[in-house]
């Protein structure tokens, strides 16, 4: 997705945006932001959203509590628009972001094995937005692959890039080690799927 | 099943708290990890590191995102160890203190001590375990210090021993150069013809040898270690004793008769090292036999002298009836032989009567008469004797008189005149005519004496004979050129007659410019107790 300006309008459709999603996903944010851009990245990223007013102050985000989903997807797209990222940012903002989170440490006794990671990962997703579900669609262990498939979950394309990082950090915690990992999302709901499709594979 | 109001409330309530309760905890979780110094990171079952805290990140230089999903291995030298660690961590559930080397992500080696810790989930089922590293290279850098100085104080100790062993054989060497010094020297103590005595500080006998043993006819064993005064217990020892002293006085060739025909020679010496006084040497000479040779000698000299006397007084008062005329008229010539004769004879008496003295002071029979007399008035009429000789002689005579009164002196004036009239007959006999001799008399109150010096400008005396000056029959090289007369006594006699009266002799002199002789008296009762001793 292209950077584009935020415009009023599609502020006000995001904050319409049903759903809600944990605070963890803010600090990751800014944790990424502080460290690519420093404490003055993260000033300046909250004094854009304030113009927008859209006021976050990632300081006092607590990590186990919920905030309006829409407000996440104007962090990210602020982020975005401010620093002028590309996708590919955004994706290695979504890889960072398990090794910042709260949330995922709580949820390190899930990331045993890759099955085990594979059939949790349900779990893992309700964790963190509370519309859409992720389904643990399949595991090959002799086809090295795994497919998970998020569903019920279209919001905004800014997500796809950011989830594709986000999975494959799961997989680089279980997936055996000196492994060459990769991932892709095969299929979008914003492409005309029914779903977003996100298959793993390790060799 | 349906929730009344009242338990949804409730369960509101408690769901809020909940969610209050894991904020706060979250809040503290964060500030622990942040705070906590100790550098830990979790591992999840498959060995990859899924979470680290900040000093695991300052330690280590990596962030998070650089080293989250990577192995724990990756960041240590000791790879294989790790990868073993991961292994056992399963049965040992906890391993503590474990060095490794930990690389920075700037390559930097950094010495950690390694813990794991296991983890479990609520059913007990692994889950991974946690790793937490501490910098130990202060700890490493003094340890390498204090090895480094355990190691240089090896090497101390190894060269002081080295040096310690050195000095062992040294000492070793020089306790049997010691040893075989000592031997000498004990050989030569016991060997001496001279007997030896050795006293310590405390004036207690430490050596004594086979001669000094023999001396006293004691056993040594009898003597060692006893004081001089336990000493005196030994009747053979008494008269050494009594010489002695209590505090062991110095004595220089002091004559001790121990026995009928065994006469000693005692001389103290006292023997310092550098730490001081160390004691007292008693040498002990056996001098019987000199001393009975003198004895014999002057028995000789007294016996001949007497014997010549007589005839040499006969024949004075013939040759005097002679020169008198008491036998007839007497022609010039026989007259001229007659008067050589007498004077020849004269010096005969002189020199037999100074033989006479000389055998009765080496008899210890020179008896002393004292009476109390102004010296200066003594000298004066000596001086007064001899006025006539020093005109004669183109002499001048010039006698200091004090402005002030000397003290008396107790003396025996027969002998201190004889005194005078040596010492002024030598120094009128070897001055040359235009010549001065001075007398003066000084009183010196201090050492309560009175001293009596007379110079001259005569021929003075060789050096190489002033040692000699006050020995018998001694005359000057360069003086029995000038004068035939004299018989080399008066000196001798002079100075036992002056030591006899407690008092010194001495003199000073250079060869071509003439000399200066002193003796002192003492005043007071010295002389008394002198003469007393005599």
């Amino acid at each position: 997705m292209a950077n584009s300006e935020i415009s009023p309008s599609e502020v006000k459709r995001l904050t319409e945006t049903t759903g809600k999603v944990r605070g963890a996903v803010f600090q990751t944010d800014a944790e990424y932001v502080k460290e690519k851009k420093g404490k003055a990245g993260l000033i300046l990223l909250e004094r854009e959203l304030k113009k927008i007013n859209c006021p976050i102050n990632y300081e006092s985000i607590k990590a186990t509590a919920w905030y309006p989903l829409g407000l996440r997807i104007i962090s990210l797209l602020m982020i975005k628009k401010a620093f002028n990222w590309t996708d590919k940012e955004i994706e290695k903002m979504g890889n960072a972001a398990p090794a910042y989170s709260f949330i995922v440490r709580m949820l390190m006794k899930y990331f045993l094995s890759p099955q085990r990671t594979f059939k949790e990962s349900s779990k893992y997703w309700e964790k963190h937005y509370t519309i859409g579900s992720l389904e643990a669609y399949k595991y090959s262990k002799e086809k090295e692959e795994y497919i998970l498939r998020l569903k019920d979950f279209k919001v905004h394309p800014i997500l796809c890039p950011y989830l594709t990082g986000y999975f494959f950090r799961m997989g680089q915690y279980v997936l055996p080690k000196g492994g060459k990992i990769s991932i892709t999302e095969s299929k979008c709901v914003f492409k005309g799927d029914p779903f977003h499709e996100f298959i793993m594979r390790w060799r | 099943m349906e929730i009344d109001k009242k338990e949804l409330q409730f369960l509101k309530k408690e769901l809020q708290r909940a969610k209050q309760d894991l904020e706060d905890l979250e809040i503290y979780l964060e500030g622990f990890f942040s705070f906590l110094p100790l550098a830990v990171c979790t591992v999840n079952p498959g060995g990859i590191i899924i979470d680290i805290n900040k000093a695991f990140q300052t330690l280590t230089g990596y962030k998070s995102i650089e080293i989250v999903g990577k192995a724990p291995e990756v960041i240590f030298s000791e790879k294989k160890e790790i990868v073993r660690l991961e292994k056992e961590i399963t049965k040992k559930e906890v391993i503590r203190g474990l060095e490794a080397t930990l690389i920075t992500k700037e390559k930097k080696k950094i010495p950690v001590s390694l813990s794991v810790s296991i983890r479990k989930d609520e059913e007990g089922s692994f889950i991974g375990y946690f790793i937490a590293l501490s910098d130990i290279t202060e700890i490493k850098k003094s340890q390498e210090e204090l090895e480094g100085k355990v190691r240089e104080r090896t090497k101390e100790l190894e060269d002081s021993r080295k040096a310690l062993m050195n000095m062992l054989e040294d000492v070793g060497e020089a306790r049997a150069k010691a040893e075989e010094e000592k031997n000498k020297t004990l050989t030569i103590i016991t060997n001496l013809t001279d007997g030896l005595l050795v006293f310590d500080i405390n004036n207690k006998i430490l050596l004594i040898n086979p001669q000094a043993e023999a001396f006293f006819n004691t056993k040594k064993e009898d003597m060692l270690g006893k004081s001089i005064l336990e000493l005196n217990g030994f009747s053979n020892l008494k008269p050494l004793v009594d010489l002695l002293k209590k505090e062991i006085r110095g004595i220089f060739r002091k004559e001790l008769s121990i026995r009928e025909n065994l006469i000693i020679e005692v001389s103290t010496v006292p023997m310092v090292s550098k730490e001081g006084e160390t004691g007292t040497l008693v040498v002990l000479h056996d001098i019987s036999r000199e001393k009975t040779v003198e004895r014999i000698k002057t028995e000789f000299v007294s016996l001949a002298a007497h014997q010549l006397r007589t005839p040499l007084s006969a024949i004075k008062w013939t040759l005097r009836m002679l020169l008198d005329g008491d036998f007839g008229e007497i022609t010039k010539e026989q007259r001229d032989f007659i008067e050589k004769t007498y004077r020849s004879n004269e010096r005969m008496i002189i020199l037999i009567n100074d033989l006479l003295d000389v055998t009765r002071i080496e008899e210890g029979r020179y008896v002393y008469r004292p009476a109390l007399v102004n010296l200066e008035d003594l000298v004066q009429f000596v001086a007064n004797s001899y006025k006539e000789e020093i005109d004669k002689r183109n002499l001048k005579l010039e006698f200091k008189t004090l402005k002030t009164k000397l003290p008396q002196v107790e003396v025996d004036v027969e002998k201190i005149r004889l005194v005078i009239q040596n010492f002024l007959d030598n120094a009128i006999r070897y001055t040359p005519p235009g010549g001065k001799i001075t007398i003066s008399l000084k009183y010196n109150k201090d050492k309560k004496e009175v001293e009596f010096l007379i110079k001259d400008t005569g021929a003075g005396i060789p050096r190489e004979q002033q040692g000699r000056i006050f020995t018998k029959f001694f005359r000057g090289a360069n003086v029995i050129r000038m004068a035939t007369e004299g018989s080399g006594l008066g000196l001798f006699i002079s100075k036992n007659i002056i030591e006899a009266h407690g008092g010194r002799a001495w003199f000073e002199s250079k060869e071509g410019e003439g000399s200066t002789f002193y003796f002192t008296l003492p005043i007071g009762k010295e002389f008394e107790e002198l003469i007393k001793e005599f």
